[in-house]
Order: C-alpha cells, then sequence, then structure tokens
C-alpha cells in the first residue's frame, strides 16, 4: 500500500513537471533552433561572398565563430528551466508543501533536478551535434571537433547556471542567496569569458567536477530549509 | 550525504573566494615595478637598458650613466637604423663593419617565442604555398593538408579530398622515406612574407623533413635531423638572411635548423624553460641577442652571440632592492591572509583551468595566518554557537585558512559539536 502511494506520489510529481514544463521548457529549444539558423546563415553567406578558401581562414586564423550567438543560450536556458522549474515550488513559502509529500524530499528533489537536467542536457547535446554537423557542411571535421570543445564550456555553464539559480530559489536566507549567486557567477564567467577556440580543453574535466559538485550541494540546503521550515 | 553536500558547497565557496579576493586585495600593494629591455651597443662596446616604470621610459648603459632617447638610437644603429636614415644620421661604420642597411634589413630578424604558442590548441590543418610563385606572389593557397596515415589535401571551395593531389605528395613523401603519422608540423600561413620556405614535418621516427611546393609539384627534402621524441614544437622561419629553415623547441633548450643541411645548433641559453619564460630574439649582422625572462621574478638573462651562436656576453638583469622589498612585502601580506590562489587564466597558458598558486610567502608566514584564521573561527563559534567548533570545521579552516573561516562563518559549519544543536542553521549569519 505504501509503495503504491509513493508510486502514485511520483506519477503525481512528472505529472506536475510536465505541466511546468510543457510549454515553458520549449522556448530555449526555440531559441536553439533560431541560433543554429543564424550559425548556418553566417557561414554559408561568407562561403557565397568570398569562396571557401574566406571561410576557413576567418574560422582557422581569426577564431571566428560562426555559432557566437549561442554563447549564453546553455546559460540562459539553464537559469531559465531552474526557474519554471522550481519558483513554481519555492516562492511564497510554498516550499513547506514540499516537505509533506507522500515521498522522501530528496527524492522528490533528485526526479525535479533530473528532469531539469535531462532537458538541459538534451538541448546542450542537440546543440553540440548540430553545431558540428552545420560546421562539417563547410568545413573539414577537425573544425567540427574544436567547435564542439568550444561549445563545451558553454554548456557546462549552463548546467552550473541551473544547480545555481534552484539553489537560490531553495535557500531560505537572503544572504545565502547573493552568497551563491556570487560564488555562482565566478564559475560561470570563468566558463563562458573565454574567445577562441579549444580554450578550454585542459580545464574540462575540473569545470565538469565543478558542476556536479553544485548538483551535490543542493540537498543539504533542501535540508536547511526543512529544518529551518519547523517540519 | 548530507556531509557530502555540505562539503561540496564549502569546497565550491573556497574555490571562488580564492580566484576572488587575492585580486582585490592585491589591488592595495603597488605594481609599479621596473621592467627592462636590454640591447647590446656595438660600437662602442656595451649594454644598455630600457627601463620601463609607470608608463615611462628611461634609459642607461651598464656603467651606470644615463641616456638619452636619442643617445640609444645612436648606440643601437642596427635597432634604429629606419630612424637614422630619416634624421640623415646613418653610420659609416659599427664596430669596423661598413654600414650597409640593406645587410640590416636582410640580417634584422626579430622574434618572440612564448610558452602560450606550446598549449595553443590547433585544427592540425596546415598551408602550404606555391615556393616559386612568379609574378603573381604569395597567395593564400586553395586548400589544407592534414597529416593522418598520410598526407590528405582538402580543397575550401568543395570541403572535399583531392585525391590527385593527396596521392602525388603521399608518393613523393614515401620516396623521401617518410614514416606516418607524422609528430609535429610547422608551416607558415601568412602571405606577407619576402618568400615561402614550405613546411617542416617531423615523421615517426622523429625525423626532420622539409616539404615545399614548387610549381605545384611536391619537393622533399630528408634530413639527418632526429629529434628526441620530448620536442614540443617546431617552426618554420622565413627570414630573409635565409640562414636557417627552422626552430625546434625541447622542454629546455631551443634548437636552430640550419639553411644547408637543416642541422640542429642549440642555442645557448642560460636554464631557459620554453614552456614558462618567453623569450626575444633580435639579430644583427654582427650577431644575435637572446633575452628571456620569466613572469614577476623580477629577473632577465641575456645572451649576446656571434653570428654562429658562440656566446660573446652574458648578463642577468635583476630589479632594485626597492622592487624586491615591495615584492616581498607583498608576498607576505597576500601569504598571510591565503594560503593559496585559484586563477582560471594566466599569462603563460592559452588554456583555461583551475591554476593553483600559493604567494611565495615564508612558510611561518602562512602558518601564522592559518593560525589567526583558526582563532578567528574558533571565536565566531563560541560567540554564534556557544560553543568549540567540530573537528572537522577546524580541519577544514586548517586547510584553506581565511577563505575557509570566511566560508563557515556565512555558511554555518559543517558539522555540530554538540548534538542538540542542527548543523548548518537556517539563521542568516547576520542575526545576532
Amino acid at each position: 500500500m505504501k509503495n503504491t502511494h509513493a508510486s502514485m506520489a511520483v506519477r503525481g510529481l512528472l505529472y506536475k513537471e510536465w505541466i511546468k514544463l510543457r510549454y515553458l521548457g520549449l522556448l530555449p529549444f526555440a531559441l536553439l533552433l533560431i541560433a543554429l539558423g543564424d550559425s548556418f546563415y553566417d557561414m554559408h553567406g561568407l562561403k557565397s561572398a568570398n569562396g571557401g578558401q574566406a571561410l576557413w581562414h576567418a574560422v582557422i586564423f581569426r577564431s571566428h565563430m560562426p555559432f557566437e550567438p549561442m554563447r549564453y543560450l546553455p546559460l540562459s536556458s539553464g537559469i531559465w528551466l531552474a526557474a519554471v522549474q522550481f519558483a513554481p515550488e519555492c516562492l511564497n513559502r510554498r516550499l513547506r508543501l514540499f516537505f509533506h509529500l507522500p515521498v522522501d524530499e530528496h527524492k522528490a528533489l533528485c526526479l525535479i533536478l533530473g528532469l531539469g537536467a535531462g532537458l538541459l542536457s538534451a538541448l546542450t547535446g542537440g546543440l553540440c551535434l548540430a553545431q558540428a554537423a552545420l560546421i562539417s557542411l563547410f568545413m573539414p571535421v577537425e573544425a567540427a571537433r574544436l567547435s564542439i570543445l568550444a561549445l563545451t564550456p558553454w554548456c557546462l555553464a549552463g548546467f552550473v547556471a541551473y544547480a545555481v539559480t534552484a539553489l537560490i530559489f531553495i535557500e531560505t536566507s537572503p544572504v545565502r542567496r547573493l552568497w551563491h549567486a556570487g560564488i555562482g557567477a565566478v564559475f560561470v564567467l570563468a566558463l563562458t569569458d573565454a574567445r577562441g577556440y579549444g580554450s578550454h580543453v585542459d580545464g574540462l574535466p575540473w569545470f565538469g567536477l565543478i558542476a556536479a559538485l553544485w548538483f551535490a550541494a543542493i540537498g543539504n540546503v533542501l535540508e536547511r530549509a526543512k529544518r529551518g521550515g519547523g517540519s | 550525504m548530507m556531509l557530502i553536500s555540505r562539503l561540496a558547497l564549502a569546497v565550491l565557496s573556497v574555490l571562488a573566494l580564492a580566484r576572488i579576493l587575492p585580486g582585490y586585495v592585491g589591488q592595495v600593494f603597488p605594481k609599479d615595478y621596473e621592467t627592462v629591455l636590454i640591447a647590446y651597443g656595438a660600437d662602442p662596446q656595451r649594454l644598455i637598458f630600457k627601463h620601463y616604470r609607470s608608463g615611462k621610459w628611461s634609459y642607461s648603459d651598464d656603467g651606470g650613466n644615463s641616456l638619452t632617447e636619442d643617445e640609444v638610437r645612436t648606440a643601437l644603429p642596427f635597432a634604429h637604423f629606419r630612424e637614422l636614415e630619416r634624421l640623415g644620421r646613418l653610420p659609416g661604420e659599427v664596430a669596423g663593419w661598413p654600414f650597409d642597411p640593406e645587410a640590416v634589413a636582410r640580417y634584422g630578424t626579430r622574434m618572440r617565442l612564448t610558452p602560450r604558442q606550446l598549449d595553443k590548441p590547433d585544427f592540425s590543418l596546415y598551408t602550404l604555398m606555391e615556393s616559386e610563385p612568379g609574378a603573381t606572389g604569395l597567395q593564400v593557397p586553395p586548400d589544407m593538408f592534414r597529416m593522418t596515415e598520410r598526407i590528405e589535401f582538402i580543397d575550401a571551395a568543395s570541403n572535399r579530398i583531392d585525391e590527385a593531389k593527396s596521392q602525388r605528395y603521399n608518393r613523393a613523401l614515401a620516396e623521401a622515406g617518410f614514416t606516418h603519422p607524422a609528430r609535429l608540423a610547422g608551416d607558415n600561413p601568412s602571405t606577407q612574407k619576402n618568400y615561402d620556405n614550405g613546411v617542416l614535418l617531423v615523421d615517426a621516427e622523429w625525423r626532420v623533413f622539409h616539404l615545399w611546393q614548387v610549381g605545384g609539384e611536391p619537393r622533399v627534402a630528408r634530413t639527418d635531423t632526429v629529434l628526441p621524441p620530448s620536442a614540443l614544437a617546431i617552426r618554420v622561419l622565413q627570414h630573409p638572411g635565409r640562414e636557417y629553415h627552422g626552430i625546434v623547441t625541447l622542454p629546455d633548450q631551443l634548437l636552430f635548423l640550419d639553411w644547408e643541411q637543416h642541422a640542429p645548433h642549440r642555442l645557448p641559453l642560460d636554464g631557459h624553460l620554453p614552456a614558462v619564460e618567453s623569450l626575444s630574439v633580435e639579430e644583427t649582422p654582427l650577431s644575435w641577442e637572446f633575452s628571456h625572462t620569466r613572469n614577476e621574478t623580477g629577473t632577465r638573462k641575456f645572451v649576446l652571440t656571434d653570428r654562429q651562436l658562440a656566446p660573446l656576453l652574458r648578463h642577468t638583469w635583476h630589479e632594485g632592492d626597492t622592487d624586491a622589498g615591495k615584492r616581498a612585502m607583498r608576498a607576505k601580506a597576500m601569504g598571510f591572509l591565503f594560503p593559496f590562489k585559484l586563477e582560471f587564466h594566466i599569462d603563460e597558458r592559452t588554456q583555461h583551468s583551475l591554476y593553483f598558486s600559493t604567494f611565495g610567502a615564508p612558510w611561518w608566514v602562512t602558518m601564522a595566518g592559518i593560525a589567526s584564521a583558526l582563532c578567528a573561527s574558533i571565536l565566531w563559534c563560541l560567540r554564534r554557537h556557544g560553543r568549540l567548533p567540530h573537528g572537522l570545521d577546524l580541519l577544514f579552516v586548517l586547510l584553506t585558512g581565511w577563505l575557509g573561516a570566511i566560508t563557515l562563518a556565512v555558511l554555518g559549519p559543517l558539522m555540530r559539536s554538540h548534538p542538540g544543536l542542527p548543523a548548518w542553521r537556517n539563521t542568516s549569519p547576520m542575526q545576532p
């Protein structure tokens, strides 16, 4: 009977996430399509106007990035998705309801985070693959490989921004909210401010670990909110 | 699990503080350190120092005499021959050598090699220009090539492999004894040069090959030079003087490859480490001048050689006592406050990563800083929570100093030392 209740609660949570994300969760994907179109026409325009040589030299020797408008797409998508998922749960002290669900709050949190991170993974995975495919139309595979390596830190910034936004929503102390925002901004800036291809190749494992730490940090903030919430 | 979660947030906070705080605190200390450029005046023979501090240049010689800008121009006629020519003050001869502006231009190579050139990610696509372009001059080639298990030319217009050209070049390389895959390749894609000197390739057995395109056909030179497997980079040179084909970077030395046989000639530098030091190379018709330095060390080493790279003069410049004192004071103050700092980007690297470093303070200063952070953390805990901190909290502060103490003050303790007290209480640190 208890299992049935828990299963129903999980399905209820999934349904709630579906309701939150079914329209608003599509916005980043719409922006992705626009950005991919922009990237295609950037390369196509350069090649049509000045020839393939000009495009190759712009990319290889002048570090021109046809996908430059995508720099902040994963970052803004991460913030957006976390806000869509957590604002309805946390605003107006509604987080207290979260602790009265018939399912453990940490499992519920993992479910919500898993859905959001999964959606962000689909977005960033689609971004990298589609951009690599677009570049392969105009340039050798080496350029496509390096463009994925240039996009990866921006994608990681999206995951950091997602976790930090979730943390800020769950956090109940205004001072600590500011603290989390400031600390998160340091890592997000480190991942997005570099110019040129392949600038984070050596550091990607470390920055990946940092993104994972941000997700790991959410649990204790929820626990603290629970204690402070008088549960 | 909660402990891991708390540790994760605390570690992230310490990393971010180690990135931000040293930068802001460091602004308090003056940064007007003197830097110097060194050149050799051949007639009369003396070293000329160009001092730079706070946006201003001043000049002196190795006898300690101050020089004006005009005197420097006269003392260094090779470096300033265009200006002297405009002023109509070209010397008749320098150290017995009849001054020839054309020869000065031909043997006036200037190069700067930096550590950033070694870790720069590249596309592994290379250009090969027509070495005898005729009346059209040097032009950007319509294709680029890659070195995999063979050489492949890719046409930029169609983005397809040019099989016919690739096969011609593969045959030429095979006939010369080239073993794929290539270890290193060095090209020069610029068209702003006097001539094209092709591409230097290092094959799987670390032998150096030189590839040119002459009249559209490959020309390959197999050399007797076999590099050690530690070689980091090879660059092709296109200097007007045509004395050297290329330069090879090894972890602890640099080699010039001569024009006749590509034979390696070691540059006579004192303990130069290409991965961390930048090197300036200046050529004159009489000599070569090499000067290398490392960021924020306050030293610069200078070597003068003859045309055959035999050393004639060595000099090490050290910054003055005032600057050294300022640097030491800054190191002590920063070392007291922060046991380490974190940077995501440093001058010597193109790669953004996590670079941890200390401030070079004496160990006892760092330990004193950590001890003060521990005391502050204990006092804060007693005042705020009415108890001593848990051993884990103390260990955290011991490892991270003031960075950890500030983190725990804002976020709360990692562990409760009394079971009745909740860890990471939901109270703002600003509240009593």
